[in-house]
């Protein structure tokens, strides 16, 4: 169902790319490379998608653009995003532990 | 270079996103590739190539409405570009990209997040055609609270009845549009919510016929309304012809026009020119006017003297609207207590005289969808009455 507000709950998309840019600030085609690399491309993130989603977070003040050099912006994550960021990464983590509670269960 | 380029009209609606992008893809495998829309709705130009495997993905412009024809920016082509998509072109609000390369990544990778984007938009249109649909309402709403409610319908008749209905048709236009794009975007919410992306559909043909009589359709029902309005045409000519009324007989003596001093009307110098009541017509409006006349007249008993004569003149294109106009001069009789008298000549729907507010004796005169207000204002006679029906066969005879 995704009736749910995706920036309340972030999207797997959304999540590498803050991930991608709590490591370092970087323009487009670097986030989509490291994404590809932290994930072993397991998660190939769409130019589209990265596009949208840079221009959500621009606009959520997730993330702002500190320098553009011809057609490449360069972007570094806010306070706020890293706020996000940390939030969603708690979330991730309190269901793996409900997963495992449930496979150490043996259910 | 021209030669390579075909025009072929689109077997579904880029709105249908998945049947699109499938139409699109089969078209390169037939060696033809998509280089711009055409002028036509749902043409498409084509570039002649060599049967190629391609993939053809639509995403959308923007979530804000204000850049739906917008070409994506360098940053978007450039990082598009990076990853095997070269862009295309931009067709009512959605960028078509293209990838010759199976192995290329997904242009959009993440449904959810199209999904987002998308509802954004749908969110947006369906605001706006709400916005668009209310706002003849709204502008009937002011107009009767600014006119009063009394006046309501007079004014709107005098100031563009026609041009009001054709706005409210465009505003209706352009509503059902938005609905129209939430209806068809309904589709892909579905496929994006099961978590998968629009790829290509090999039954894609099966909404063909459906979408070709909906087509046919639409083009018939626009060709149809073409075709009624410029046949519908609005004419006064050979209509005034009322007849003495036999029995029109009073204590008062009859004044009788002699000629028209004075016409006065600053809307229309040809009007002036011809001296009364001329011919005009108008297509897609009311015809409206107003003017005043001054005429010599003589009396039956041998005075000379001069009536003043205010008109209101409305050829409305409606049954309906004509009475409504016409119940509203009679209100005024109503307002003045004076009793409604209908005996005026035999070729007209209903004719009343009345004294209005001001005391002056008036009359309303409706023939088909005419509705004409006459006013005596000022008399040289205030024991007179005019002979009406001598006034009208003046202002025949003029424009005759």
């Amino acid at each position: 169902m995704l009736a749910r507000k995706t920036m309340e709950t972030l999207t797997e998309a959304m999540f590498y790319v803050l991930m991608a840019l709590k490591c370092n600030p970087m323009c487009g085609i670097e986030i989509a490379s490291t994404i590809d690399i932290l994930t072993d491309n397991r998660v190939n993130i769409g130019p589209a998608t990265l596009y949208t989603v840079l221009a959500r977070f621009e606009r959520e003040g997730y993330i702002s653009e500190i320098a553009v050099s011809g057609r490449k912006r360069t972007y570094q994550i806010t306070e706020v995003g890293l706020e996000a960021y940390s939030e969603e990464l708690e979330r991730l983590k309190a269901c793996l532990l409900d997963a495992d509670k449930i496979e150490r269960s043996g259910s | 270079m021209k030669k390579d380029l075909k025009k072929i009209t689109a077997p579904c609606s880029y709105m249908d996103i998945e049947e699109f992008q499938s139409w699109l893809e089969d078209m390169s495998r037939q060696g033809y590739l998509l280089t711009k829309p055409g002028k036509m709705r749902n043409a498409y130009l084509f570039h002649r190539i060599s049967p190629l495997k391609t993939r053809y993905r639509l995403t959308p412009v923007s979530d804000d409405l204000e850049d739906w024809n917008e070409r994506p920016d360098t940053e978007k082509r450039s990082l598009a570009e990076a990853f095997g998509w070269d862009y295309v072109c931009t067709v009512g609000g959605f960028h078509i990209y293209r990838s010759y390369n199976d192995e290329d990544r997904e242009l959009n990778s993440d449904p959810q997040v199209l999904a987002e984007y998308l509802r954004q938009l749908r969110k947006k249109a369906l605001i706006s055609a709400l916005a668009v649909l209310i706002s003849p309402v709204l502008y009937l709403f002011i107009v009767g609270f600014l006119v009063g409610p009394g006046h309501f319908w007079q004014y709107l008749i005098r100031n563009g009845l026609m041009l009001f209905v054709s706005f409210s048709l465009l505003f209706l236009f352009t509503t059902f549009k938005g609905i129209y794009r939430s209806v068809k975007l309904a589709k892909l919410f579905r496929l994006l919510n099961a978590r998968k992306l629009p790829i290509y559909y090999k039954d894609w043909k099966k909404g063909e016929k459906r979408f070709h009589i909906q087509t046919a359709f639409t083009y018939t029902i626009g060709v149809l309304l073409i075709i009624s309005f410029s046949f519908y045409r609005v004419s006064s000519q050979d209509r005034l012809r009322f007849r003495e009324h036999p029995e029109d007989s009073r204590n008062l003596p009859f004044v009788t026009v002699l000629n028209l001093a004075e016409f006065s009307d600053s809307q229309s110098a040809k009007r002036l020119e011809a001296g009364g009541m001329v011919n005009w017509t108008q297509v897609f409006s009311d015809v409206n006017y107003e003017w005043t006349e001054i005429v010599d007249v003589v009396s039956s008993d041998g005075r000379e003297g001069r009536f003043s004569i205010e008109l209101s003149y409305h050829e409305i294109n409606s049954d309906w609207l004509a009475d409504r106009l016409t119940n509203e001069y009679l209100k005024e009789a109503e307002s003045t207590g004076t009793p409604r008298e209908n005996n005026f000549a035999a070729d007209v729907d209903l004719a009343y005289f009345y004294t209005d507010h001001r005391g002056c004796p008036a009359a309303v005169i409706r023939y088909d969808n005419t509705v004409i207000q006459v006013c005596f204002v000022r008399s040289d006679f205030e024991d007179a009455y005019l002979n009406l029906n001598a006034w009208i066969d003046l202002t025949v005879n003029m424009r005759q």
